[in-house]
């Protein structure tokens, strides 16, 4: 009889244990909203097709970040003061000897975001997909590129008033570059407190392009400019497609060296694809190299979402500020497409100008559709193609000034 | 000023919305002018490669659109053979060219599926009749 009972005690305690130590007597409150969170980016990206390919491993590394228990990633070990605490030197970006001995899956994982090695890959890889030859045919698509960043500064401006510190306004600011990898990558050194966000505001706005686009777009422009058909591109020969990845790197990188990291990989992919001798490795970086890195980097960055850090009130300024400088970069290029017009005595449709943010090729077909809205036989995308590559250049070149001026 | 910007000093130094303000725009004005320089200068080496490579762009040919009275012919010694290539000749213009890439890769194709030989396959002239 006694045997019984202390069995039944046993059993009992040992029940009492696991359930104590289950996830549902463990969970937070806010644990639970970020989960919902979570599932409401999921449903954007299997249901809507908002960006799924980044959008759903960064909502699923949400999802496993915020199950209560689990420590599948430990934050601590990147964290400043954490490390300074440990008797790590100064500059130190993070705890080797705990990652390595204590770390799971995902702190492995969330070093090639700390290192600063996704992105450039992945600017290897949209290098390798890449055809610059649009841009080529026109080169005047540079400037274009160039005035849709002022949305980046924009946002920096509005982040600084609104009390953010200079690298957090930057890294705000960044996302209207509507450039994925270069937000992380400036994030992940300037703010790194804010990867989580940003990268799901960058993504989310990102997929957003022609919700937001078109309304600015019209406001901008009259009938006649939406209208106007251009020339057809020139043929852009191949020693032009061979020797242009060399000539950018080379000028960008003696100018903002801090930019050769993103330019210099999107460069190299995309020589390795004009060059025409090397088809594997154009294949392995557009292909397997760009989905391994991505999926790495996706669950890496929703990892870092904690509800600490994910839910609060500066959240909201940054989902807000993400549209202006979305906002603000279309209208800057569709207004520098407006002096074009009027300078060139309107062979160049405004409506390319909005172009110029490096959501590729998103932008590109927004640009197509409102053109042929107006005028059904106008065939906008190639001649939009030209400022959306040349916004890839663009948004890295300003995410290298950032860095170089706050770093 | 942006050399001493550091996470100790930077609340101290701006701390009213001013001096923010002040700070935000003297970035955005360097930011913005770096990105246009940096993009121009590449439009300009970027013309300039393809004027190299291509050379100058040829000015378009109005002469054409203006209709010119009709020259005086000299007696032609040419045969009918002659007389057939060289108005053959004329209807071939630029834009022909891309329509015979396009006529030769598809011969091209039609051939290398019909496992008939498509080596030395050239067309060397359009004529519309």
């Amino acid at each position: 009889m006694n045997s019984i009972v202390n069995f039944m005690n046993a059993f009992g305690e040992t029940i009492t244990r696991l359930w104590q130590g289950s996830g549902f007597t463990n969970i937070q409150l806010d644990q639970i909203g970020m989960i919902l969170i979570a599932f409401v980016l999921l449903y954007l990206a299997i249901v809507k097709k908002f960006e799924p390919l980044l959008l759903l491993p960064i909502a699923f590394g949400m999802i496993l970040t915020n199950m209560p228990m689990a420590g599948i990633i430990n934050m601590n070990f990147y964290d400043p003061d954490y490390i300074a605490s440990l008797g790590y030197p100064g500059n130190t970006l993070f705890a080797y000897r705990e990652v390595l001995n204590e770390g799971g899956l995902l702190d492995f994982l969330y070093l090639g975001i700390k290192l600063g090695i996704y992105p450039p890959l992945i600017f290897l890889g949209i290098g390798a997909l890449t055809d610059f030859g649009p841009l080529l045919a026109n080169p005047r698509s540079l400037l274009l590129g160039a005035a849709a960043q002022v949305g980046i500064f924009i946002a920096f401006i509005g982040a600084l008033l609104l009390g953010f510190t200079p690298w957090e306004a930057a890294s705000i600011g960044i996302i209207g570059g509507a450039d994925g990898p270069t937000a992380i990558f400036v994030t992940k050194t300037l703010a790194p407190h804010l990867l989580g966000a940003v990268a799901v505001a960058a993504y989310a706005y990102m997929a957003l392009v022609p919700v937001i686009q078109p309304p600015i777009m019209r406001a901008l422009t009259t009938k006649k400019e939406r209208g106007v058909v251009m020339e057809q591109l020139r043929p852009v020969s191949r020693t032009e497609r061979i020797i242009f990845p060399i000539a950018v790197t080379i000028l960008v990188a003696m100018i903002i060296p801090d930019a050769l990291t993103l330019v210099g990989m999107l460069m190299l992919g995309n020589l390795l694809k004009e060059s025409g001798v090397c088809e594997r490795l154009v294949k392995t970086a557009g292909n397997e190299l760009l989905n391994i890195v991505t999926i790495f980097l996706g669950v890496s960055v929703g990892a870092t979402a904690t509800a600490s850090s994910f839910l609060t009130y500066r959240t909201l300024l940054i989902i807000a500020l993400g549209v202006i400088a979305f906002g603000f970069g279309t209208a800057a290029g569709v207004l520098l497409g407006k002096v074009m017009y009027r300078l060139t005595n309107g062979k160049v449709n405004p409506l390319i100008g909005s172009a110029g943010v490096s959501a590729v090729p998103m932008a590109a077909r927004v640009t197509q559709k409102v053109g042929s809205d107006e005028n059904p036989n106008n065939f906008l995308l190639m001649h939009a193609m030209g400022p959306n590559v040349a916004g890839v250049i663009g948004s890295a070149v300003a995410a290298g000034i950032l860095l170089a001026l706050l770093r | 000023m942006i050399s001493v910007l550091n996470a100790g000093n930077w609340a101290e130094q701006y701390s009213t919305i001013g001096e923010r303000a002040f700070l935000s725009i003297t970035m955005t004005v360097v930011g913005i002018a770096i990105v246009v320089f940096i993009l121009a200068l590449l439009s300009i080496v970027v013309s300039f490669m393809s004027r190299l490579i291509n050379g100058k762009p040829e000015k378009e040919d109005t002469t054409a659109l203006i209709p010119q009275p009709a020259a005086v012919q000299p007696a032609s010694t040419a045969g009918p053979e002659e007389e057939e290539t060289k108005t053959a000749a004329q209807s071939v213009s630029e834009n022909d060219d891309a329509l015979i890439a396009a006529i030769t890769a598809a011969v091209s194709l039609v051939l290398s599926d019909s496992s008939q030989p498509s080596a030395g396959f050239k067309i060397r002239r359009i004529r519309r009749v």
